[in-house]
Parts: C-alpha cells; structure tokens; sequence
C-alpha cells in the first residue's frame, strides 16, 4: 500500500462527513417551519423596493414644488397661484411647497385669497418662502402663513398696511339717480376710514398670528408699514432667515423627511405683470411685461376708487406723477397725504 | 416534517406575500389624487377684533351767546385753503351767535377791514403775512380783539394739470403771524397707532386745562393735524400719550389747541368742515369757541 491511498481515502471521508454534516443542518432548518417563514420575510423585504420600482403608479419620486408668485397681484395672479398651490398639494408625490416670491403686492382681495390657500396648504404640507427682490404688502401677507420665510440680502419684505383710493364725491344730480345716500361713494368720507381699518387690522392680525412667536418688535412697529431690509427683517422676526432658493428646497425637504427627491418647477401660462422695476429685473420669468403703477391705483380719474389696494407704497404715489414732490419732513412712513378738498382719485 | 421542495414552496409564498403586501401599501398610502376636506380657523379674522368703534357722529352748535354787533372777519387774502361751504358749521355758529361775518378778500383793505373786526380768523393760508400785516394783527390783539388761527401739517396736494398729473407739497400754516405770539406750528402731521379715529393720523384730542373752550368736551377728532406750543400760554387740548410726530420714533401728547391771551391757535382746520364738525365732540368745542371769543 502507499501513501497516495490513504491519502485519497481520508479526502473522501472528509467530504462524505461534510456531506453528511450539510445534510444534517437542512434537515434542521427544513424541519422548523417558522425558520422557512423568517427566510421567506428577509428575502422578500430585499425584493420589495425592486418591485416597488417597477410598479407605476405606486411609489413615485418624492418632489418638492417650487411655485412662483411673481409681479403685481391682481385676480389673475392669485386665481393661477391659487390653483398650483392647490394643485400640489392634491398631487401624492409632492411632499413639500416652496413659494417663490417676487412682487411689491396688489389688491387685498386678490392677497387675502393667496394668504388663505397658503393657510389651508402649510396645514397638510410643509410650505417655504422664498423671497427673491422683493415681497411687500400684499405679497408678505401671502408669505407669513408659510412654516419657514427665507430672504436674500438685498431683499425687501414687509410694508404690512393698505391703500386706499377714494371713490369720487359727487353731490346729487338728475342725470345718474341712486336711491340712497350713501350709495355713490358707499359710505362719506369719514367712514371709509374705519373700512379700510378693518382691512388693516385683518392684515395685521395675520402677521401678529403666523408671525407673534418669530417678532421681537411690538405690534405698533409692525402697524407702520415699514418696508424691512432682509438683516432687519431676520433681526425682528419678520422673516427667519437669510438664503436663497436651494436653501429653501432644502429646508422643505427636511421638513418632509425627504432622503431623496425631485424639484418640480410650476410655471404659471401667460404673461407675468410687474410693477416694480426691481422685481422685473429680479425675474426669471421669461414671458413678462413691465406696466404703470396705475395699473392699480388708477390715473387720477373719477373711475379709480373706491379701491383697497395692499402694495408697496411707493408704487401707489408714483401713479399719479411722473414727477413725485416729496413732502419736505420726508419720513420712512407715508408722510404724503392729499387732504379733502383736492381732485377725484385722490389716494387718501 | 417538510420535505425540501415544500419547505422551498414556503419560503418563496412568503417571500412573495410580502412583495405584494408592501406595493399595495405604498400604493394605498401615497394617497389618491385630490383635495382633501380640511377645516382651518382664522381668529384672526373673528369679526369682533377688526371693527373699531366710531366717534359719535351726532352733532348740535347752539351757542349761548348773543354777539349782536360784534364783527367776525375770516381771512381770504392770503390763498386760505378752505371753502366758505366746508367752513359752514364754523361759519353757521358765528351767524347763530349773533356776529356779522366779513370776509376779507382783497390784503389791500387789510387795515380798515381789521379796524372794523372784534374777532379775527385766519385758516390755513398759503401765502405769509408780510411784517407790516403781522404788526397790524399784534396791534388788534393788543387792543382786545380776538384772535383764531388753525393751520395744517405740511401735506402734498395732487394737482391736475391737462394731461398730467402731479403731487406738490403745501405748507398751509400761519407760521409767521403765530411766530409773533410766540406760538409755533410743527411742520410734521402727528399719528397714533394705538389710539385713533379710523385711521393712524386722525387723532383725539381731550383737555388738558379746564376752560370755557373745554367745558362739555369728552374728546374731539383731528383730521391729519399738527402740534402746536405757546411758549408763555397754555395748552388747552392736547393728544394721547402714544402720539408720534412723523419720522420721529417718540411718543408722546401733543398740544393740539393753545391759548395765549387773546390768541386761539388751533392745530387742525378740518375739524371744522362739514363732514367732520360732528365727530365726537367735534360740535361741542365750536360752540365753545364762539362763545368765549364773544365774551372775551
């Protein structure tokens, strides 16, 4: 006998015993049903995204909307950023809103619609502010009810206060006959105060509600109607923090919890009107067009008010020159101001 | 015991029923397209916090006086921004008392017109007294005759001109002719944003010495008005301590109405129109102010 031999037949006892040893240890799994089941689970967690993946429908990329409030807010601005707002918020992929803010402001009733749809919105999503040059007035009343309110440096955010353009006094006459006093101009002079108030107080109460807890300044201050600088702004809690757009994708995205996502832009159709030349030239918007402030506030003609308005106030005075005489203590504040007796139209 | 095949059959079964229960749930809750019916409060908007109360709008001037030959003469020489029916209810009060009301049109008859006159009223003029017209008013008064001045803030006034429209800054205050009583106009409007009358700059003003010119006076309302000092005089209506001066981040009250001698200056003309006459008290202090420069 050689070596080779018992060589070879101490390989082959080795294997058999190998053999015999895998037999043994799946007859012990084989033997455990509940062992079958845990593998089964394992296996099918591992398989699961891979299905998920190739399954339309189920389990689309998360997204973050960026939608753009751009230029002055009349009707159909706020009606198409209404809509997109809602629109995102119905769509089961889209996890979180940044709002994209460019714009001095425009009518109250347009500003209050956008102030509500981004309320109702930041109550099922996270919603982030972006503010571009500017977001004044009617558009800072659209940017409080949101979670987080970003500015660049050069930012203005702010002027929390209305405008008003007075309806026209016309004494009686025979030619256009109304059956009640107030009928005309809706209430005398000294009414339209206490309306345009309300308009105020409303306003102002929305930021102090959205804003009460960020603001280090009193209410009183916010009542000015002062327009902030971005430092200033952040300073007194009108706006949170200094950055820009990605920022705020960012900050949304973590708001939601999101790994991983895709940025949807929302593009409005149709052009986009500006009333600032500042916010114009801040744009992006590629079909846009820049108009007069009378646009808004109306051109001095009996057919202008009565007109509640939420922008930025220098946009109101410029309506009615091209050649603004600043009154001489120029304040911060709305130090120009017409008095009773002057033409119709007047901004009161 | 299972043989191999059907513990094989087991672990694929489970293996699939989990696939299939993990894409019907990420299906079911990534939620359907669609608005969602949520409800969302605003008391912010709770009507109750946005109305403000107006200052009673009800009004009634029946001086107590009989000033039957007593001459008032109200200023129009030097481009006074008023109308004689805006001014009615302070001109209405000065006939019901009994004066004869003069207007003086034409600085040309200053003199004689101001020889004739027991009160004299100057309201917002836009044109200065010149030095001899100022000394000419310093030599009524010291001679008895009654003196009423009310001048504005400095405001902008948007002016029509053809096609174009402009704004242009105003400065309607008798600044020199009050200088000379030592009386002085601020320039600025004064504003309140915590306690108004409808908007930020139409102020309250109460009484801050008692006088005929207060009796019966809870509050009156200024309309865009200025603060006013008499240096040796005193003040006799003042606003609220949260009053501003425009660009100033001060607060406190202001003389809106002062009394130095035989001088009334007064910080807003506006109170006296037609259809701001009736606000608060408004009435009650021109009916006082008739009577004390008919008795004075």
């Amino acid at each position: 006998m050689g070596g080779n031999d018992t060589h070879d037949d101490g390989d082959s006892s080795y294997s058999e015993a190998l053999r015999e040893d895998l037999d043994r240890g799946l007859d012990a799994v084989t033997d455990s049903y509940v062992l079958l089941v845990v593998i089964g689970l394992l296996i099918g967690l591992q398989l699961a995204p891979v299905a998920l993946s190739a399954t339309p429908g189920a389990g689309d990329a998360a997204t973050v909307a960026v939608i753009r409030l751009s230029g002055g807010i009349d009707g159909d601005a706020a009606n198409a950023v209404a809509t997109q707002i809602e629109r995102a918020v119905s769509d089961p992929s889209v996890k979180a809103i940044v709002l994209r803010i460019n714009s001095p402001g425009g009518g109250a009733a347009a500003s209050e619609q956008l102030y509500l749809t981004v309320a109702r919105a930041a109550e099922q999503l996270p919603v982030i502010v972006s503010v571009n040059s500017i977001a004044a007035s009617g558009a800072y009343y659209t940017a409080v009810a949101a979670d987080h309110i970003y500015v660049k440096p050069s930012s203005l955010i702010g002027s929390v206060g209305v405008v008003f353009v007075a309806p026209q006094e016309i004494p009686p006459q025979e030619r256009i006959v109304v059956t009640g006093p107030a009928k005309q101009t809706g209430g005398d002079r000294p009414s339209w105060y206490y309306k345009i108030d309300a308009a105020k107080q409303a306003f102002l109460g929305a930021v102090m509600t959205q804003r009460g807890d960020a603001l280090s300044i009193p209410r009183t201050e916010v009542a000015t109607a002062k327009l902030f600088s971005a430092p200033r702004a952040v300073q007194s809690g009108i706006a949170d923090e200094i950055g820009g757009l990605q920022s705020a994708i960012q900050h949304a995205a973590d708001v939601a919890d999101l790994q991983h996502y895709e940025v949807a832009v929302f593009e409005r159709g149709g052009t986009t009107t500006f009333v600032t030349r500042t916010a114009y030239t801040a744009s992006p918007v590629g079909d846009k067009r820049l108009v007069g402030p009378e646009y808004f506030v109306g051109n001095g003609t009996a057919a202008t008010g009565p007109n509640i308005l939420m922008l930025a106030q220098s946009v109101a005075y410029q309506a009615f020159s091209d050649r603004v005489v600043p009154a001489g203590a120029a304040t911060n504040d709305s130090a120009t101001t017409n008095r009773s007796t002057v033409p119709a139209g007047a901004v009161v | 015991m299972p043989d191999r095949r059907q513990a094989l059959g087991v672990v694929v079964a489970t293996a699939a029923v989990v696939i299939a229960v993990t894409v019907a749930v990420t299906a079911l809750t990534s939620g359907a397209p669609g608005f969602q019916a949520i409800s969302v409060d605003h008391p912010e908007f709770d009507p109750g916090t946005l109305i403000a109360d107006r200052a009673d709008d009800t009004a009634s001037i029946d001086p107590a006086v009989d000033a039957s030959g007593q001459v008032v003469l109200v200023d129009e020489a030097h481009r006074n921004q008023f109308s004689r029916a805006e001014m009615k209810p302070l001109l209405r009060a000065f006939t019901e008392a009994g004066f004869e009301v003069r207007f003086l049109t034409d600085s040309g008859d200053f003199d004689d017109a101001l020889a004739a006159a027991d009160v004299f009223v100057v309201l917002t003029p836009r044109t200065s007294y010149t030095r001899s017209q100022v000394a000419s008013v310093n030599e009524f008064t010291a001679d008895g005759g009654q003196l009423i001045l009310a001048g504005e803030p400095t405001t902008a006034e948007i002016v029509s001109g053809g096609l174009q429209v402009s704004i242009v800054e105003t400065n309607d205050r008798p600044a020199a002719l009050a200088r000379s009583y030592d009386i002085s106009y601020r320039s600025r409007y004064l504003y309140d944003l915590v306690d108004y009358a409808g908007i930020y700059r139409n102020l309250y003003a109460t009484p801050a010495t008692a006088s005929g010119l207060t009796q019966g006076v809870d509050r009156m309302v200024v309309y865009l008005g200025t603060a006013v000092t008499a240096t040796g005089g005193q003040t006799v209506f003042e606003t609220g301590e949260t009053t501003h001066i425009a660009g100033t981040g001060e607060t406190r009250s202001r003389g809106m109405v002062v009394r130095d001698g035989n001088v009334i200056a007064i910080g807003d003309q506006t109170l006296f129109t037609v259809d701001r006459f009736a606000s608060a008290d408004n009435d009650e202090f021109i009916e006082n102010l008739v009577e004390y420069v008919a008795t004075h």
